[in-house]
């Protein structure tokens, strides 16, 4: 049976234990001057261990991140299997991303990844969303939510995601 | 395809590179570092009262800075055990007769003569402190490039020298760089004017022969407006029980639409701290590449580094690590874009097997006002046994709305089903554990020169055979 737990990502500095399988999902959102700043380390504890972690942050105005996550695969920790997966978008000139997707591993029968992406919002998707009649800032709007709705969406539990449907509405 | 399994890493290097020479030292300033030694290089080596301030400022900088915080651990080193001056051989020669019977022994073992003579433009070796052997092509004399040990060419080129020298990687940058500021001897100079671009790749050897010994080269490149050329280095030392140190800085100028190859194929024994120091500056149009090999060393902490200064200027490093037992490789890049439209790739492939470490350690900065800047890092490991361990620690900085990040790491062992298909091919598991290999490190190796190229793919095969699976 699926079970579902709310972790505090605002934590300066965090270790988070992962057994079996396991999705996390974190969402950072930065307004105004905010300087968002986390450390998680994942560590595996259990042989066997299927983790994909997504973690995705959307920066407006001067916000700032500095994000530093690390899988940690210790000795005897086989068949681990675990991915981490980033992506930033900037939506602001003044917007700033420090992140570091870090990775060590003492055991060999495993397989482990991370991919990181910063960018800003793809100006295909604005030039095409401005054809339609939509003027460049309510674009932006359109695609920022819908980054946001698409990280929500990897959640399973609809209980979840309506709450933070309507938490992150309009962000 | 007839295979020999070898299981440790690097079994022939005391055959192949690990032998040493008895030979009497001209000059020894003997172990330990102080100001007096220092004034005692500089008359060594003629050095005039600007050069004879840098190394003295630098020593002091050396003093009040600690050894890094971060990445591999250097607690061990003895800095004080290190002899920082040997002198081999009395004089620089141009002719190959002219080089001191033992140390053209060594020379004559490692191919370098032949070496040259069948394919290097030009060849620069360097025993213990100072070049020895350095002959250039009349061809590119002619052109007007430069390619002298880095003293001489401070003899001879003082103003184009001053110019460059400590502009890219300053004795303040960290505590290493300061001791070579502090006490460099010999290394490259490469000069090579607008428009001349060298086709075939300028080579130097390094080697250690003298335990404790420290070496400090230190290399200047310099390719002008639309030049291009490729400078392959390579190092080796024999194997003594206390530690020896190589700690060089590299510096290459890239200027407008110029290009430049930085090849380092790194072999040295597996009693040697590897903390070197690698920058280049490139600007409009620019391409600066560093491939970078490190198969040997005790502890290797090297970061090749690119700023793009200039619009469209492109960076590219490719970094290949092998560590074996009792090695911790940490190697990275460090990529700066400060200018638009500036693009850059990394790319590093790693191995480690028998207890050993290998470590990407990696920094992309996109700094304000890099308008369309876009930079991707690739960077894969293979763990070969479950008493190895690899790490991948790469900071990304952004901040310009505009540029592009992209990263991504993978760590595996060697894929079962792969080695199951060579395997019902008709490979053994051996051959097929090899054939593997190469093709993890083939976007280094395809880089290299042809016959470095097929001289690294002997080096892997014969590393990896029989320990693998």
């Amino acid at each position: 049976m699926k079970s579902y737990k709310i972790i505090d990502f605002t934590k300066e500095e965090q270790d988070l234990d992962i057994y079996k399988d396991v999705v996390f999902v974190g969402l950072f959102v930065g307004r105004k001057e905010q300087f968002i700043k986390s450390k998680i380390n994942f560590i595996v504890k259990k042989p066997g261990t299927i983790a994909e972690i997504f973690i995705r942050a959307i920066l407006f105005d001067s916000s700032r991140i500095k994000l530093d996550c690390n899988i940690f695969v210790p000795k005897g920790m086989t068949k681990t299997d675990a991915y981490l997966q980033i992506r930033v978008l900037e939506l602001s000139p003044y917007a700033k991303t420090i992140v570091t997707p870090a990775l060590e591993i003492c055991e060999n029968d495993v397989k482990c990844g991370h991919a990181l992406t910063i960018s800003q919002p793809d100006p295909i998707q604005i030039d095409y969303l401005k054809s339609r009649g939509i003027n460049q800032a309510e674009a932006i709007d359109l695609i920022s939510q819908g980054f946001i709705n698409s990280t929500i969406d990897l959640i399973e539990d609809d209980k979840i995601k309506l709450e933070l449907i309507k938490k992150y509405s309009n962000a | 395809m007839a295979t020999k399994p070898i299981s440790e890493i690097n079994t022939d290097y005391k055959d192949k590179y690990g032998f040493n020479d008895n030979l009497e030292n001209v000059i020894d300033t003997g172990s330990g570092l102080n100001e007096d030694i220092i004034r005692k290089i500089c008359t060594y080596k003629n050095n005039d009262q600007w050069l004879k301030e840098k190394r003295l400022a630098a020593y002091k900088i050396f003093k009040s800075k600690h050894l890094p915080l971060w990445g591999a651990d250097l607690s061990e080193i003895d800095l004080d055990s290190i002899h920082y001056f040997v002198r081999a051989s009395k004089k620089q020669s141009k002719k190959w007769e002219d080089v001191p019977e033992t140390i053209k022994n060594t020379f004559t073992k490692l191919g370098i003569p032949q070496a040259e003579r069948k394919f290097l433009a030009g060849v620069s070796t360097q025993y213990e402190s100072e070049v020895i052997y350095h002959k250039l092509k009349e061809h590119w004399n002619k052109l007007g490039i430069i390619f002298e040990d880095t003293d001489s060419a401070y003899q001879k080129y003082p103003e184009l020298f001053k110019k460059y020298f400590g502009k890219a990687v300053p004795a303040t940058d960290n505590k290493f760089a300061a001791l070579n500021t502090a006490v460099w001897s010999g290394g490259s100079f490469i000069y090579v004017p607008k428009g001349v671009k060298i086709d075939i790749p300028l080579q130097t050897y390094f080697r250690i022969n003298l335990k404790n010994m420290g070496q400090f080269e230190r290399t200047l490149i310099i390719a002008d407006e639309g030049s291009s050329i490729h400078y392959i280095e390579g190092c080796t030392a024999p194997m003594y029980s206390s530690d020896s140190l190589h700690s060089a800085v590299v510096e290459v100028f890239v200027e407008k639409e110029a290009r430049v190859r930085y090849t380092t194929i790194q072999n040295w024994s597996t009693n040697v701290y590897n903390l070197v120091t690698k920058r280049s500056i490139v600007k409009e149009n620019g391409i600066m590449e560093w491939i970078d090999c490190n198969l040997g060393s005790k502890i290797t902490m090297k970061y090749p580094s690119i700023y793009l200064v200039g619009k469209k200027a492109h960076g590219e490093v490719l970094s290949m690590a092998l560590a074996g037992q009792n090695q911790h490789l940490d190697a990275g890049s460090k990529m700066v874009h400060s200018a638009p439209n500036t693009s850059s790739i990394i790319t590093s492939k790693s191995i480690c097997k028998n207890g050993g470490r290998t470590s990407y350690r990696g920094l992309v900065s996109i700094l304000k006002g890099a308008t369309g800047a876009k930079s991707k890092v690739n960077c894969d490991a293979m763990i070969l046994d479950d008493i190895s361990r690899t790490d991948t620690y790469p900071t990304n900085i952004c901040d310009e709305e505009s540029a592009t990040i992209a990263h991504e790491a993978t760590v595996s062992k060697v894929d079962e089903d792969q080695l199951a298909y060579l395997m019902s091919r008709g490979l053994s598991k051996e051959e097929a554990n090899s054939l593997i290999i190469s093709g993890f490190i083939e976007p280094i190796v395809k880089d290299l020169p042809m016959e470095y190229a097929m001289e690294m793919n002997l080096l892997i095969k014969m590393n990896m055979e029989g320990s693998v699976g």
